[in-house]
This record gives structure tokens, sequence and C-alpha cells, in this order.
């Protein structure tokens, strides 16, 4: 099996890249381990705005992806590694045993009491370790996976602190998991000897380097899709919220492709209809929005107590 | 000839999935072997490939859809 060790911590470039491989790594199979920088990367048919704090991420600077596999949103930070696996396709729909239980294997010949947890999981004691998806297209398939090391748990819980109930569409919901981290299993292992011993322990591995070519390919794909508004928010299926906020805001509004096509607002109890001729029509970019409730308000609070109520 | 396309059932224990993207529309042709919609099931999004040339006539379900395996989602006519 060859093996790539990914070194870029970039989420737009590293998903770009995984679809170039994906695209061109027709023959053989492929194994690569990677890590992002923080961020929360979301499945191909969720809708982002139901599944995760746009106020946290834009406080935080963290990237928010949408990949091209299905399932829910998971959080990414130096303390995560995400594992990759393009091979053939073997014809049975869901193919996670075949690819999780090596992985098992391995955690556990490291002396991690790992375990299946379900179809897709990865668990120690109960608690999931590790998510995975897939693809599957033209006779191959394309497995990736998390493998939660030390990641920051506390900023997990924060980006996902959402109340989901407001939205209502048809796009795929998370399942929430009681989640730990590796590290707390195991002793004497540090996070940079974690993908080493991985890689020790998989076997014959064969390393490559990335193509020049295909590493152009995947720059190019990452601000041509991965870093465009048009994949992240504009692939979110239609969907309508209904929000209140203690500050008084009532809002109801429906987007399509990211883009609001009806709004209503109410602030204690009055009808603003000028906010629905101002809204529709905009993008649904928190940070967009903030800036022009600032400006229109000339009130830092009012404006965030807007948006608040609208994410 | 005029033809029902398919949710295909893509695991011996796949109930259902949900039609989450066309990628043709209705009155386009497609060639054998492009991809016509996408499913997804069990966190797998699969690509689902024409079986021959045609043009697609009805889109039966929407994006989004939760579709009985084998159930019925498009009408084609094969050339």
């Amino acid at each position: 099996m060859f093996y790539i060790r990914n070194e870029s911590t970039d989420p737009h470039y590293n998903q770009a890249l995984e679809e170039v491989l994906f695209c061109n790594f027709t023959n053989g199979d492929l194994f690569m381990i990677w890590q992002n920088r923080p961020c929360a990367v979301c499945g191909k048919f969720q809708n982002p705005y139901e599944e995760l704090n746009l106020r946290f991420f834009s406080e935080n600077d963290a990237a928010i992806i949408r990949r091209n596999t299905g399932g829910g949103t998971v959080y990414h930070d130096e303390g995560n590694y995400n594992y990759s696996i393009i091979t053939d396709y073997q014809g049975d729909g869901a193919e996670y045993d075949r690819f999780l239980l090596p992985m098992i294997q391995i955690l556990q010949n490291l002396g991690i009491q790992a375990e299946l947890g379900g179809k897709s999981e990865i668990q120690i004691g109960g608690k999931k370790i590790s998510g995975s998806a897939q693809t599957v297209s033209r006779g191959r398939i394309l497995h990736h996976g998390t493998l939660l090391f030390d990641s920051n748990l506390r900023k997990l819980m924060e980006m996902t602190n959402r109340d989901s109930q407001r939205y209502l569409s048809k796009a795929v919901k998370s399942n929430k998991a009681i989640v730990t981290n590796i590290a707390e299993h195991i002793d004497g292992m540090t996070r940079k000897e974690f993908p080493l011993a991985i890689e020790k322990q998989w076997k014959e591995l064969q390393p490559i380097t990335i193509p020049e070519e295909w590493r152009l390919a995947a720059e190019k794909l990452a601000d041509e899709k991965y870093r465009t508004f048009y994949w992240t928010f504009g692939k979110t299926p239609p969907f309508s919220f209904c929000g209140e906020h203690p500050s008084g805001w009532k809002i109801e509004y429906r987007a399509v492709h990211g883009v609001i096509t009806e709004f209503t607002a109410y602030f204690c109890g009055e009808y603003r209809q000028e906010l629905a001729l101002l809204l529709v029509g905009r993008p649904l970019i928190y940070d967009e929005l903030l800036s022009w409730a600032s400006a229109y308000f000339q009130d830092e609070i009012t404006a965030r107590n807007l948006l608040d109520c609208m994410f | 000839m005029k033809k029902k396309i398919v949710m295909p059932k893509l695991a011996s224990d796949m109930k259902t999935g949900v039609l989450c993207a066309w990628l043709v529309e209705e009155g386009q042709s497609f060639k054998k072997g492009e991809p016509l919609f996408e499913v997804e099931a069990n966190k797998v999004v699969s690509s689902v490939e024409a079986l021959e040339d045609g043009v697609l006539i009805s889109q039966m379900a929407e994006e989004g859809d939760e579709i009985i395996a084998e159930g019925v989602v498009a009408e084609i006519d094969t050339l």
C-alpha cells in the first residue's frame, strides 16, 4: 500500500488534496495521515448553520469545511489525526469493517483498548475516539476517519453548542456522541509519536511524495471549491429558521443556497418590515451580517443580539 | 424506450437512502457511466451511474427525500 504523510494543516487544501487523490489515484491502494488546524468539517449534505455555533467560528478564527463524504460534523485540531484510505470498492455498500478492524487491531497492538462502536465508530469504554465516513464513485472507495489523540474537547463542545430545533430542513443531521481522547488511555506516548506508531503497525506501507502536478491541482481546487461560499454554505439544502432572543428579537427566515429568500423580524413585539427589504437576497455570512447590522443600528449590542437570534 | 430508475440497494441491510443531489436535470441527455444522482446511506455518499445512454424525462424525488431501497426515483428514455 502506498503511503503519504501529508504535512499540511490547511483544512481547505487537505480536503482538496484528498479529492484530487481520489480522482487520480485510480490503481492500487493509498493510505494517508494528516491533520488540520482548528476547524469544523461538515458532511456533504449537512446544514452548517444548523450544526455549528457560527459566533464561535467568527471569534476563534476557525474554518468551516464541507467534505465530500456523508455523515455528521466533526471537530479537527492539532490534537486530532485524520487518516484516508483509497482503494477498490468491493460492492457491498458501507464497507466499514474492512477499514475499521485493521485500525482497531493496530490500536490494540499499541495497548489501547479500542473496539468497534456501531457501524462506523471506534470507541474506548463506550466513548468515541474515531468517526468515519466514505464516498464511492466509479468502482473506487474513499474511507476516512478521525483519531482523537489529545484534542481540545472543550472547544469541540463550544463548536457544536447549537439549538438545532430552530432549523427545519432535509439536511443530514449529526449524531451527538460522548468522546474521549486516546492519550487518556495510553501511557508514555506523545502527540508526535502517535502517527509514527500507526505507520509502523500498518502493514507494508510504501512512502511516496505527492506529485507536483497533483499538489498544484489541489491548491487550485481548494481556491475554486473548498474556500468558496458557494460550496461550503451554498450547498446547504434549503431551510427555514424560527428563533427568539431574550433581548426581544423574534426572527423567522428562509434560506436557499445560503441566501436569505424570506425574512420576518419583530423587536419587542413591533414588526420591523424594513429589515426584510434590507436582508432578503443577502448571503448568510456571519461576519458580513454583523458588520452590516453594526453599521445599520449604530449600536454593537443591538447588532450582536440580532445576530445571536439569527444563528 | 421508457424505463424507471430506482434507488439502488447498496448494501444487504440498506432499507432507505437519501437522494441528496440530482446531477442530471429533466430533459438533459446522459451517456452510459455518467453519474445521475448522489445517495447518502450509512454515512456513505455514492454516485449512481447510468447503465446506458438516455434522456432524463422526470425526476420523481426531490433532493433530500428519503427513498425506500429499490423505490422509483426517475423516469428515463433510452436511446
